[in-house]
């Protein structure tokens, strides 16, 4: 971060704001503005991850190890990249899943889309209003808050487990399947940890509507999945406050991605035009009567009501959505009775896509595969790509309200509004 | 430093990113409650998904996640080797390339063609280990990396003494666990296709006590009998498309996974020549 100021004859006074590397963030990006007065000069916020091109060399592989390879994609969503892929190649080779492996296949997922809020918030978002650099001092000085991180981050990653292997890069998820499936007794063990973190989830809630939050107002373009009967996760219909709605398999009809030369991500773009958003955010404006009823208090609590324009309560959203995932995973678990199942089926050559809710938004993959079970093409567009070009909106808009503060003060609320998007620079450079 | 006089002195570690999913920071991320008292050692001056800090003093531990793709990797690498005094390979892409490394079995300008409109704008080249440019002092391999064995090596680099290095399969510690051998067992490619004899343990066998095969994920064991392992494969009826594939998921460019892989390769052309031709 550098303070350079340029006072010129007759010109206003110039503010640079300059930072190299976002701290806090999942993967490398860094931000930079000239702000005069109240207008923005020069903006760049520049994605400088290193691309890994799995577009590319994912052709060539087979069908059965890509959502492996492209959970690689994330180390915090893997669970999401796989599920997508998945979904996208079981369409494309006209593969069923049972009944079974799709609502275990929603639970791990709401169980992934907890622990990355939880961690959004606790160690990611937090510490800006706490005052710290890091959560490391929370630890000592704030243990009650820890402890409840702690707790809560437990519970939900002994879920994740429970199914997927491990809490990180599962390995339990195959093509079609899952390589076991855990008991009713350890479903309703596990069940029993979740009760006892609803407290903690509340809490947090209120936790994070007490932070101080910046009051801003930017009214946005929000994407996400619309559920008919429950709030939508791995899948539903592909709708926008803008009008659209559409199934998932008309995603290329609106969305177009374009390549910029100061960034490794590409940039999403709604109708060729529009910038949009994607997140809890956008998945609560659209689905808030589909939250469970304690989401829906807890919410009218601290006084969060859709739609909601202040892109900073992204991070509320998210609280609340750790409530509602909670109970959707209480209530699923209650009712499920898990059957030992043998699938077998054989692939045909075909093409597909399909759209989830990750972590961080709206997720597409999609995928050709031949009669041999080769990828022959690949197209991946994730939620930081399609939320990247809305962070330059937001920080366009933000910068001339905060242009009378010092330049370390403009900085912390720039880094506290991408932040709050919980941008993922890994998954949006691919 | 000496074993005396650490025990009030913490150890200063930078945590750097290369090419990767960042998934090997965020299981750090992960054992950070829990093993409060093992990472208390470690004072981390420099890691930047965990704490907003430039990089502004020495470090004596350098952890590498990720592989090297770029140019500008190179020199910061060797950066940063001068500056630490023990530097770790962090995770399957940092000690072999990882997932990323699959591109370097295909031709670069293809695979960026596919990915980006413009390859130009992108500064990219194949994808090599870390040890390729710099040497590497201790390796924590698997993706992601294990946590027991995390632990064991800061331990032991804390007390200056040579971490515990695996040389057995995986196979032994499955063995011990009493798993069912998916190998023998199982059938159908994903379900059997087992990597375990020729990999190297410390995961505490994680997948196959899923029932998941070994996917070579930590890289070749000291001494891989890889011949056998390709006629094992081959007499269990799997494809050379297959065994390609196994061999080159994780840890392709390790010499001993390449000639897993070449069993097939060398003979027939990848796919996508086969295509053009
Ligand atoms: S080794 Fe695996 S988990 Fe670790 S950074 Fe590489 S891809 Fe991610
Ligand atoms: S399942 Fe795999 S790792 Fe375990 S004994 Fe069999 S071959 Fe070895
Ligand atoms: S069993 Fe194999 S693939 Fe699984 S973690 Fe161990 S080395 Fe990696």
């Amino acid at each position: 971060m550098k303070e350079k100021r340029r006072i010129t004859s007759g010109k206003p006074l110039e503010k640079q704001i300059k930072v190299d590397y976002l701290a806090r963030t999942e993967g490398e990006a860094g931000v930079y503005a000239l702000v005069s007065d109240s207008e923005v000069k020069e903006l760049k916020f520049n994605i400088w991850e290193p691309a890994r091109f799995f577009e590319g060399f994912l052709v060539g592989r087979m069908y059965y190890e890509v959502h492996d390879l492209v959970s690689r994609i994330c180390g915090i969503c893997p669970i999401s990249h796989m599920t997508t892929a998945l979904r996208a190649l079981e369409k494309a080779t006209g593969v069923m899943i049972s009944e079974q492996t799709r609502i275990v296949r929603h639970i791990l997922a709401q169980s992934q889309i907890a622990s990355s809020h939880i961690i959004h918030l606790y160690m990611l978002a937090a510490p800006d209003y706490m005052g710290y650099d890091s959560i490391i001092p929370v630890i000592s000085e704030h243990p009650d808050i820890f402890k409840r991180y702690y707790r809560m981050k437990t519970a939900v990653n002994k879920l994740s487990t429970l199914i997927g292997g491990r809490a990180l890069h599962t390995m339990s998820v195959l093509f079609g399947k899952f390589t076991r499936v855990p008991s009713r007794k350890s479903f309703l063990e596990v069940a029993d940890d979740l009760k006892a973190i609803k407290d903690d989830a509340l809490e947090t809630v209120r936790f994070v509507s007490r932070l101080p939050i910046p009051e801003f107002y930017s009214e946005n373009i929000y994407v996400s999945l619309k559920g008919k009967d429950f709030y939508p996760i791995n899948e539903g219909r592909l709708a926008s406050t803008s009008g659209l709605d559409v199934s998932e398999d008309e995603y290329r009809a609106h969305f177009t991605e374009q390549q910029l030369p100061y960034t490794n991500s590409k940039y999403s773009a709604l109708n060729g035009k529009d910038s949009f958003m994607v997140g809890a955010l956008a998945r609560i404006n659209q689905n808030f009567d589909l939250l469970s009823d304690d989401a829906k208090a807890i919410a009218a609590e601290v006084g969060f009501s859709v739609p909601n324009h202040n892109p900073y309560l992204n991070n509320l959203a998210q609280a609340i959505e750790i409530v509602n995932g909670i109970d959707d995973c209480i209530n699923l678990i209650d009712a499920f009775y898990p059957q030992k199942e043998e699938p077998a089926f054989s692939i045909r050559e075909g093409e597909g896509g399909a759209i989830t809710e990750a972590p961080r938004g709206l997720l597409y993959h999609s995928y050709r595969v031949s009669k041999d079970g080769v990828i022959e093409k690949a197209d991946i567009v994730t939620p930081t790509a399609h939320n990247a070009s809305n962070v330059e909106k937001d920080l366009n808009l933000l910068l001339p309200t905060i242009s009378h503060l010092g330049v370390e003060e403009i900085t912390m609320r720039c880094e506290e509004l991408i932040r709050a998007y919980d941008p993922c620079f890994s998954c949006s450079v691919h | 430093m000496t074993a005396n006089s650490n025990s009030n002195q913490k150890v200063k570690a930078a945590v750097f990113k290369f090419t990767c999913c960042a998934g090997c920071q965020f299981a750090l991320l992960h054992f950070f409650d829990q093993q409060v008292e093992t990472l208390e050692l470690l004072d981390f001056v420099y890691f930047k998904m965990a704490r907003r800090k430039e990089l502004d003093e020495p470090y004596e531990l350098a952890f590498i996640e990720g592989g090297v793709s770029a140019p500008e990797h190179i020199e910061q690498l060797k950066a940063i080797r001068k500056q630490a005094k023990t530097l770790v390979a962090f995770g399957a892409c940092a000690a072999h390339g990882g997932v990323p490394a699959i591109k370097d079995w295909q031709t670069e300008i293809d695979v960026e063609e596919r990915a980006y409109p413009d390859p130009l704008l992108v500064s990219s080249m194949k994808v090599s280990p870390v040890d390729e440019f710099v040497k590497v002092d201790h390796y924590l391999r698997g993706c992601p990396i294990d946590e027991v064995e995390f632990m064991e090596m800061i331990r032991s680099i804390a007390a200056d003494k040579r971490p515990y290095v695996r040389e057995h399969p995986v196979c032994l510690e499955c063995k011990l666990k009493n798993n069912i051998c998916i190998l023998l067992m199982r059938e159908g490619v994903q379900e059997s296709m087992c990597l375990g004899p020729v990999t190297r343990g410390g995961c505490r066998v994680v997948c196959t006590s899923n029932m998941r095969a070994c996917f070579g994920c930590r890289g070749p064991m000291s001494n891989p009998n890889i011949a056998e392992m390709v006629r094992t494969f081959k007499g269990k009826g799997f494809s050379g498309k297959d065994i390609e594939m196994r061999f080159t998921e994780y840890a392709g460019l390790s010499a001993e996974f390449r000639e897993g892989a070449r069993a097939y390769y060398e003979r027939k052309a990848p796919y996508y020549k086969r295509k053009a031709a």
